[in-house]
């Protein structure tokens, strides 16, 4: 097992929330992710539920939520956005929607979103968002 | 009509049997009238082929558009480097055309003469069935075009990616061989760089990992740079100075006895090019400068360019770092320093990757392998997520593979390869090769790792654990030996 201590520190661990209806953002996270943390940072991916999100931030000053968000569910997302945003403010929130309109993304902007997407290879072009919010 | 109500003409119906009614009115006054037209208009006929283009579409294009009759026109690239089969292939219709049977683009055909064409919207529309259908393709706008790309996500995707690579192939109609396309600050760099490389004849280095397609872009460099300059390639690791000389015979004599003559040598693996060989080579750049060009292909990053190698010996005597990661003579780097091109892999594009499947799957439907003209959706994100250890070659061998493997137009994830498809992240990093390697090294130590542990066993009874390893005692020994040194 070269290279890789039994003990990690846990300030190292960073949290990465998926909250979506499908596999597509979570399989994502799991190819990029680990490339968007600082090193020697690493990433605990968590696919969770949209209302058990909150619950799974507590206690957390830095983690990264990436909201999957269609036309069928929006406004409820938006409020889980909201929330969040009030709730866990140091929280970095990224949108992954299909066909949203540039009057929604001003609206999620505001609502404290930090990065809004629509596919899968634009997660990689977060990493210089994502290097800062973690340094 | 006449006072009494009466018809003047009474209109004359003549009945015609089914068979008869085959043709339809004379074409040559609608013909006038398109020509007429403001509005460009082309047909695309039942085999792919342009069969028409109205007088506005000469107006548009800037040239006489019989010379554009009979061309393939289809999937938007082109079947051959003629510059007016891509004005062809670019004004065929968009992906998803063939389902729907009509379809919008803004159609963007590469620059002719060097004079750039100003883009069209383009409604296309087709008549007839499958086996005759015939395609129109009317420029203007049309107030239903966003209803009509509105239900189909996968389809509006996919007609913007057909929109990244025409613009692709207008801008960089030189140098367009598929692996420069791409919308990442890399492949803009790299292209950047290629357009300097193309407009100029000097030592040029690339340096990309193995399947980058460095080869076909240097070609095409090379082309684009010294047209009508002879290239002669050598495989660097199979290169001794004598067999260079060999090799560069012809070259060499041609350079002795014309003082115009110019050639080029494209070095495939230079960095892996014994430096015995590297030092002649660059005795002959120095000696037949400037007619003697280089374009070296490399593996590594050009690390050592800033940093050269060892110090340079004044007495020519050849020098090497044991620990040099990149093996290039000194004044071959001087050489090379000149203009570096650096193929970034494809798993650092992750951006550029449906823009490059699109691309290569365009070329494999311009040359007939396939029906399918686009990627769903899940067929992406596997692409996306694929590491790609083999790099651009790899990404084309797979499309190859899942164009002959789709029945229909759309390729979907159980088209692509299974390495591809049951690929899953957050395993091992297949990004991760074995490089250098030592297989005797690698064995020594799994032969004392062995001994040890036998010894161990045998409570350090070397007879004993001579036996059970089943060699002498006299080879234990000498192994033993071995491993204290």
């Amino acid at each position: 097992m070269s290279g890789i201590s039994p003990l990690i520190d846990p300030s190292l661990i960073q949290t990465w929330i998926v909250c979506e209806s499908d596999q597509r953002w979570m399989t994502a996270s799991r190819r990029f992710a680990t490339h968007l943390v600082p090193a020697p940072m690493t990433v605990n991916l968590v696919s969770a539920e949209p209302n058990l999100v909150r619950r799974l931030l507590i206690g957390k000053r830095k983690a990264v939520v990436l909201w999957e968000i269609d036309g069928s569910c929006a406004a409820r997302m938006y409020d889980l956005v909201a929330s969040t945003s009030l709730g866990a403010p140091g929280i970095l929130q990224i949108v992954a929607a299909n066909g949203i309109t540039p009057r929604d993304q001003m609206a999620l902007t505001e609502l404290g979103v930090g990065a809004i997407i629509s596919q899968p290879e634009q997660l990689p072009g977060l990493s210089n968002l994502c290097l800062r919010y973690f340094k | 009509m006449t006072g009494d109500g009466c018809l003047k003409h009474p209109p004359i119906f003549v009945y015609l049997h089914p068979v008869a009614m085959a043709s339809g009115t004379k074409i040559r006054s609608l013909s006038r009238l398109l020509d007429a037209s403001s509005a460009p208009l082309w047909v695309i006929g039942p085999k792919g082929t342009l069969i028409y283009l109205s007088a506005a579409v000469a107006r548009w294009l800037g040239i006489d558009v019989d010379v554009l009759l009979d061309r393939h026109c289809v999937a938007g690239t082109s079947i051959s480097d003629d510059p007016l089969d891509f004005v062809a292939a670019s004004l065929s219709p968009p992906p998803g055309f063939n389902e729907r049977g009509t379809a919008s683009l803004r159609v963007q055909p590469p620059p002719i003469d060097g004079r750039k064409v100003t883009p069209l919207d383009v409604r296309f529309v087709r008549a007839g069935t499958a086996s005759d259908s015939m395609t129109f393709a009317i420029g203007g706008q049309f107030d239903d075009a966003v209803a009509d790309t509105g239900g189909a996500t996968e389809v509006l995707q996919a007609v913007e990616l057909r929109k990244k690579l025409d613009a692709w192939r207008a801008h960089h109609a030189d140098i367009a061989t598929i692996a420069t396309a791409g919308v990442s600050s890399q492949a803009r760099r790299m292209r950047t760089k290629l357009s300097v490389a193309a407009s100029t004849r000097t030592h040029l280095a690339f340096f990309g990992p193995d399947g980058s397609g460095s080869l076909s872009i240097a070609m095409r460099v090379h082309q684009q740079s010294a047209p009508d300059e002879p290239l002669v390639r050598v495989e660097g690791p199979l290169m001794d100075p004598e067999l260079l000389d060999a090799t560069l015979m012809t070259t060499i004599n041609q350079l002795s006895e014309s003082k115009t003559t110019r050639v080029t040598v494209l070095v495939n693996e230079l960095d892996d090019m014994p430096i015995e060989a590297q030092h002649r080579l660059s005795e002959l750049l120095t000696t037949f400068a400037p007619r003697l060009r280089l374009i070296g292909l490399c593996t590594e990053q050009p690390r050592l360019l800033c940093e050269p190698l060892g110090e340079s010996n004044d007495d020519d005597t050849i020098s090497l770092e044991p620990e040099s990661t990149i093996g290039l003579h000194p004044k071959l780097i001087d050489v090379l320093s000149t203009l570096s091109v650096v193929i970034d892999s494809l798993a650092s594009r992750v951006e550029d990757i449906p823009v490059l499947a699109t691309a290569a799957l365009d070329t494999r439907r311009a040359s007939g392998d396939g029906n399918a003209e686009r990627f769903g959706r899940a067929a992406l994100d596997a692409l996306i997520v694929y590491p790609w250890p083999g790099n651009f070659e790899e990404l084309e061998s797979s499309v190859r593979h899942a164009i002959a493997a789709a029945p229909r137009e759309s390729i979907g994830l159980e088209h692509l390869p299974l390495a591809i498809r049951s690929f899953r992240p957050g395993h091992a990093d297949a990004t991760q090769r074995p490089a250098n390697i030592s297989l005797d090294e690698s064995v020594r130590r799994y032969e004392h790792k062995i001994i040890s542990e036998v010894l161990e066993a045998s409570d350090n009874n070397r007879a004993e654990a001579a036996r059970r390893l089943g060699i002498s005692r006299a080879r234990l020994l000498r192994k033993i030996d071995e491993m204290n040194q």
